[in-house]
């Protein structure tokens, strides 16, 4: 299961890659740019670009659907960046999400809240003026506040008798650290789509030894001090090109 | 921009839209990720090993010719060691001090070639996964036991986890 989606990622990324290089490789032919003149007043346009003046905003489809077809989790996504300058974009993701385990074995809710701060930098220039398209690498770092229920457990013990009892509830705040990549793309004026894949890693992982929540929204299962995820946006884009 | 090349731009795109919905629909199929099942016990076993004293009184490793290990709640568990040096069995998960009876001759019920020995230890719960829940760790604290044929129950490694190849006690028998 993975694999194939980490696969249709790779293709994805490729696919866009390719493009992107190809246009840009067509870019810097000299046979179609011979009037040089053009050429420096598409690459002052490119210099121009204000600061802080465009910004996106959207939300995670992939969780969206996860949480309809989930029966153990719902989580809800959103994410908003704004272009800053040459090739770099600030961006903030936050969101809400619940889990529920129950099985033989344990018995128990956890809920948090979440948000992500970092730094996007993309690879290509702009293919033309306003050209959001885009392929980028980010950092991020996250902060969730999680209230697990009170839980209870069952050990099964058919030699000496079983066993059972109460953990009681806690609220922690968990952070950890993420690398991302992905691609935007603009489908039709103002509005991208776009994915991220990223792989994460607990600050303080020591904080979930007696029972960590099942699903930490933002980041993904808690009881992995690593995670990976990826996300699906449809983003809406407004301000000064 | 020359039109060959813009042409070119709005090609990409599309075809960029085609991947996207592609995307869209198969992340609709691979989202219905398979449920845990656990695969781990939530038992752990202490193990051992039968010892003997040699002449300078160093424990050497020796083996059982037909002796069982009592076990469990009212001791209705054992299991036959023949020709073995090596046990385990598991611990209680509900009491600190647990009795395991040693019989040196299984075809035999005479009392003399018998001992019951105590094992005093804490427990603690650890976290195994959602799918499985927990398991107790423990930390040998104290043994004692009767002296018919087993000269000593010794505590080697005292704590007893889901680490596996460790020898927790060594049964010392008499010659």
């Amino acid at each position: 299961m993975i694999a194939k989606q980490v696969s249709l990622i790779l293709i994805l990324g490729f696919v866009l890659l390719s493009n992107k290089l190809k246009s840009q490789t067509l870019n810097s032919n000299p046979q179609l740019e011979s009037d040089t003149s053009e050429q420096i007043d598409s690459v002052k346009s490119k210099e121009k670009v204000p600061t802080f003046t465009y910004y996106r905003i959207g939300i995670d489809l992939t969780k969206i659907a996860a949480s309809f077809l989930q029966n153990n989790y719902n989580v809800f996504e959103a994410q908003a960046d704004v272009y800053y300058k040459k090739d770099l974009y600030f961006a903030a993701e936050f969101g809400y999400g619940n889990s529920k385990v129950s099985n033989q074995y344990l018995n128990y809710k956890s809920n948090n809240t979440f948000i992500r701060l970092g730094l996007d930098k993309t690879f290509f220039g702009r293919d033309f003026k306003g050209d959001f398209d885009n392929a980028f690498v980010g950092l991020r770092y996250g902060l969730a506040f999680i209230n697990r229920g009170e839980s209870t457990y069952a050990i099964e013990d058919i030699i000496w008798g079983n066993t059972n009892g109460i953990i009681p509830s806690e609220s922690f705040l968990a952070h950890w650290l993420e690398l991302t990549g992905g691609f935007r793309m603009e489908i039709v004026k103002n509005i991208f789509v776009g994915w991220n894949a990223r792989v994460k890693t607990f600050i303080n992982p020591k904080k979930f030894e007696l029972l960590p929540p099942s699903y930490v929204a933002g980041y993904g299962r808690g009881d992995k001090n690593t995670a990976f995820s990826y996300n699906l946006y449809l983003l809406y884009g407004f301000g000064k090109r | 921009m020359d039109s060959d090349l813009m042409s070119a731009m709005r090609t990409l795109k599309s075809s960029i839209r085609v991947v996207f919905s592609i995307f869209i629909l198969s992340i609709l199929f691979i989202s219905c990720e398979q449920s845990n099942f656990c695969l781990e016990p939530q038992t752990l076993s202490l193990k051992g090993g039968f010892y003997t004293k040699d002449t300078a009184n160093k424990n050497v490793d020796t083996s059982v010719s037909n002796a069982n290990l009592r076990f469990g709640s009212n001791s209705t568990f054992f299991t036959n060691y023949k020709n073995g040096s090596k046990f385990s069995f598991p611990l209680s998960q509900t009491q600190d001090t647990i009795p395991i009876i040693f019989e040196s001759d299984s075809t035999s019920s005479s009392e003399n070639l018998k001992d019951t020995f105590q094992l005093i230890y804490s427990r603690e719960l650890h976290f195994i996964s959602v799918a499985c829940g927990y398991q107790t760790f423990y930390t040998l604290k104290n043994t004692i036991t009767t002296n018919h044929v087993i000269d000593s129950v010794l505590i080697a490694v005292p704590s007893v986890t889901n680490e596996t190849n460790k020898e927790h006690i060594k049964i010392v028998l008499k010659k």
